[in-house]
C-alpha cells in the first residue's frame, strides 16, 4: 500500500515540470527529479507482507481488579527478512500499560524471533481480551506499508474486589427446615440454650441437665434452640441511571463489590443465596448453597456492566415467581430515583424481609467536584432529599446508607445494633 | 531526564534543526528581492509558515503542519520564480532538505513514543538497530536525490542526454505519467488499519 506521502512527492514532481513550462526555465526540470529520486529508492526496497506467528502467554488468567498481569508477546518471522516492523498488541479498554511497552518498531531477519514485553493492570472488573496482534511491514522513507492482523487472543477474567463483612450480622430471619447457622427460634438441634423439661427415652445422655435433675430428684433434659438456614436475595440495581461516578469507582461497581461480600458472608453462614441483576436484562441466580454458589455469583456479577432500564416492578414479578417467598431480600442500589420507594414498597406487600444496602451516590459526586460553597448548598439540599427517602424507606425496611470511602461491615454493624 | 527521554528528544532535534533552517535560509533569500513590497508579502507569508509549522509540530495537528511546510515551500519558490534567479545546486539541497524535514519528522513521529517507554535492554538495542538503518537509508537517499540532478543537469548542459529535445521531453513526461499509473493502480493506504492508533505511529 502506498502512504499519502507517495502521493505528494509525484504532485511536487508534477508541480515542478508544470513550473518548468510555464518559465521555460530547464533548471525547475531538474528540481522536479529530488522527490522522484526518494520514490524510486522507496520502489528499490518495498516493504513485504508480514508473514509472521505471534504468541501470546500472560502469567495469569484470572486476577482481582488491581492486580498486575506480566504479558509475553512471541513474535517470530516467517518469511523474508523485514527492516521496519511495527508490532502493536492491542490492549482493550480499561486495561492499562504498568511497565513495558506493547508497541515496538523493529527489524527482523527470516526466522528470527522476538519477545515484547509488558505489565497491564486492569482498572475495572470483567472479562477482557488482549490482542489480537497487529503488525505492519513499514518503508523505510515512510513511501508504503504492508499490515497484518495475527489471530491469536488471550482472555483475561477481573474480578471485583470483595467488600469484607467480618461480623457484621446479615442473614436471614425467616428459616427452613434445613440446618444452619441461624436461630430459628424454635427447640432444635443447635448450641444456644432454650430450656429443660422432662426425660424422655431416647434424649441424648449428653443434653440431661445433671446439676437440675440432682436438685429436683428427676431426670431434666435441656433443649436448644434449633439452627437452621435460610434463603437470601440479592438484588443489585446496575441500571444505567444508577451508575454515578467514574467508571472505576461508580455506585453500581460498589454494589458489585458489596454484592460479593454479602453472598460471600452469607454463603459461609450455611444459607441459600440467589442473585437477580437488573440491568439491560434481567438476569438471575436461583438460591443455592456452598462454595459453587459463590463462584456461579460472581461470574455473574464480573460480566455487570451498568446498562437498561428495567423497572422494579418487574423484579418484583421475577422474585414471586422463581424465589422463595421467605427470603431475605436485600436490595443493593443508590436509591437514586422515587421508584426505589415504591419497589419496596411493593416487596414488603408482598411479605418479604426487605434490606436496602445503598452506596451513596452523594459522597461520590462531591468528591469528583472541587469543593465550593455552591457544591455544599447542593450536596446539603440533596442529602437532606436522601435521608427523607431513606426515612421513608425505613418504615418497611432496614436500610444502610453507606458512603463507599467506608468499609461496608462498619454501618452493617451499627444496622445490627 | 532519563536515557529514554534524551532519545526520544534527540529525535525531535533534527525535525526542528531542519525545520529552522528551511525557514532561516527561505528568509535570507527573500532578503534578496529586490521588490519591497514583495519581500513584505513574502515576509508575511514565511511568519505564517513559522507559525503553522512550530504550532503544528508542538500540537501533532496534521492540517497545521502540512500548511507550515507549503507555506515555507512557496515563499522560496515564489520568490525564485518571480524576482530572484534560480541557481540549480541551492535549489536541489533546498528541496531536498524539504523532504529530509518530512522524513525526519516521519522517524522522530515513528520511533520517540518508544524511547519515552520503559524497554528491556534488548528491546533497546533492536530499535536502535533499526533506527540506524533507516537513517542510514535516508541520508543515502538525501545525497543522491542532491547529487543525480547535478549529474543529469551535467550531462544535459555538456550535450551528452539532451534535455531540450521533444523526444526527452516525452519520455520525461512518458515516466512521470508511468509513475502517477503506478501509484494510482497500488492501493491507497488508510489510516484507520495503523497498528498503533496513535498519530506518532502513522506515516505521513
Amino acid at each position: 500500500m502506498r502512504t499519502p506521502l507517495a502521493g505528494g512527492l509525484v504532485a511536487a514532481s508534477l508541480a515542478f515540470v508544470l513550473i518548468a513550462l510555464a518559465t521555460r526555465r530547464w533548471e525547475y526540470v531538474l528540481v522536479a527529479l529530488p522527490p522522484l529520486v526518494f520514490l524510486a529508492f522507496g520502489s528499490l526496497f518495498p516493504p513485504p507482507r508480514p508473514e509472521v506467528a505471534v504468541s501470546r502467554t500472560v502469567s495469569r488468567d484470572r486476577l482481582q481488579v488491581g492486580d498486575e498481569v506480566d504479558v509475553a508477546l512471541g513474535i517470530e518471522n516467517r518469511g523474508a527478512s523485514v527492516d521496519l516492523l511495527e508490532l502493536v498488541d492491542e490492549l482493550p479498554p480499561g486495561m492499562a500499560l504498568v511497565r513495558g511497552t506493547n508497541h515496538a518498531v523493529l527489524a527482523l531477519a527470516a526466522g528470527e524471533r522476538f519477545e515484547l514485553t509488558y505489565v497491564a493492570r486492569p482498572s475495572v472488573k470483567g472479562e477482557y481480551v488482549l490482542g489480537p496482534a497487529k503488525v505492519r511491514a513499514l518503508d523505510p522513507l515512510a513511501l508504503g506499508a504492508e499490515d497484518a492482523t495475527l489471530a491469536g487472543t488471550t482472555r483475561i477474567v477481573v474480578a471485583p474486589v470483595m467488600e469484607s463483612l467480618t461480623r457484621a450480622k446479615l442473614g436471614p430471619r425467616r428459616t427452613r427446615p434445613w440446618f444452619g447457622h441461624v436461630a430459628s427460634k424454635a427447640i432444635g438441634v443447635g448450641t444456644d440454650f432454650w430450656g429443660v423439661r422432662e426425660y424422655v427415652p431416647g434424649d441424648e445422655v449428653r443434653h440431661i441437665n445433671w446439676k437440675a435433675s440432682a436438685r429436683l430428684d428427676r431426670i431434666l433434659t435441656n433443649e436448644y434452640e434449633g439452627e437452621r438456614s435460610g434463603d437470601v436475595v440479592i438484588i443489585l440495581d446496575a441500571r444505567r441511571e444508577s451508575a454515578i461516578g467514574r467508571p472505576e469507582a461508580n455506585t453500581v461497581e460498589y454494589g458489585v463489590r458489596a454484592a460479593l461480600g454479602v453472598a460471600e458472608h452469607v454463603l459461609a453462614s450455611k444459607n441459600r443465596v440467589g442473585l437477580i441483576v437488573q440491568r439491560d436484562l434481567l438476569d438471575w441466580v436461583p438460591p443455592a448453597f456452598g462454595r459453587k454458589q459463590l463462584y456461579r455469583i460472581l461470574d455473574h456479577l464480573v460480566h455487570v456492566r451498568a446498562s437498561g432500564e428495567w423497572p422494579h416492578v418487574y423484579v418484583a414479578w421475577v422474585l414471586s415467581r422463581y424465589f422463595p417467598r421467605d427470603a431475605l431480600v436485600v436490595l443493593i442500589s443508590p436509591l437514586t430515583d422515587r421508584s426505589s420507594l415504591e419497589g419496596v414498597l411493593r416487596l414488603s406487600a408482598l411479605g418479604y424481609d426487605v434490606v436496602i444496602l445503598s452506596p451513596s451516590p452523594l459522597e461520590i459526586e462531591r468528591d469528583l467536584l472541587p469543593r465550593s460553597p455552591e457544591t455544599e448548598v447542593a450536596y446539603r439540599i440533596l442529602r437532606m432529599e436522601r435521608e427523607n427517602l431513606i426515612s421513608q424507606l425505613r418504615r418497611v425496611a432496614q436500610v444502610v446508607d453507606w458512603d463507599p470511602a467506608t468499609p461496608l461491615a462498619l454501618p452493617l454493624r451499627r444496622m445490627a445494633r | 531526564m532519563n536515557r529514554g527521554r534524551l532519545a526520544a528528544a534527540g529525535l525531535w532535534t533534527p525535525v526542528f534543526a531542519a525545520g529552522f533552517a528551511l525557514l532561516g535560509w527561505a528568509f535570507l533569500d527573500i532578503l534578496r528581492v529586490p521588490v519591497a513590497q514583495a519581500q513584505n508579502g513574502l515576509g508575511i507569508v514565511l511568519v505564517l509558515a513559522a507559525l503553522a509549522l512550530a504550532s503544528g509540530l508542538a500540537s501533532s495537528v496534521a492540517f497545521l503542519r502540512r500548511l507550515g511546510f507549503l507555506l515555507t515551500a512557496a515563499a522560496y519558490f515564489l520568490a525564485h520564480a518571480l524576482w530572484l534567479p534560480l541557481e540549480v545546486v541551492p535549489a536541489l539541497a533546498y528541496v531536498t532538505l524539504l523532504l529530509v524535514f518530512v522524513e525526519f519528522r516521519v522517524l522522530a513521529a515513528r520511533f520517540a513514543p518508544l524511547f519515552q517507554e520503559e524497554l528491556t535492554p534488548e528491546e533497546r538495542t533492536k530499535v536502535l538497530g533499526t533506527l540506524g538503518r533507516a537513517a542510514v537509508r535516508l541520508s543515502a537517499t538525501a545525497a543522491m536525490a542532491v547529487l543525480l540532478p547535478i549529474f543529469a543537469g551535467d550531462l544535459a548542459l555538456a550535450g551528452t542526454v539532451p534535455l531540450t529535445t521533444i523526444p526527452s521531453a516525452i519520455a520525461l513526461a512518458a515516466g512521470l505519467v508511468a509513475v502517477i499509473v503506478l501509484l494510482a493502480l497500488l492501493p491507497t493506504w488508510t489510516p484507520e488499519s495503523s497498528p498503533a492508533e496513535s498519530d506518532q505511529a502513522k506515516p505521513n
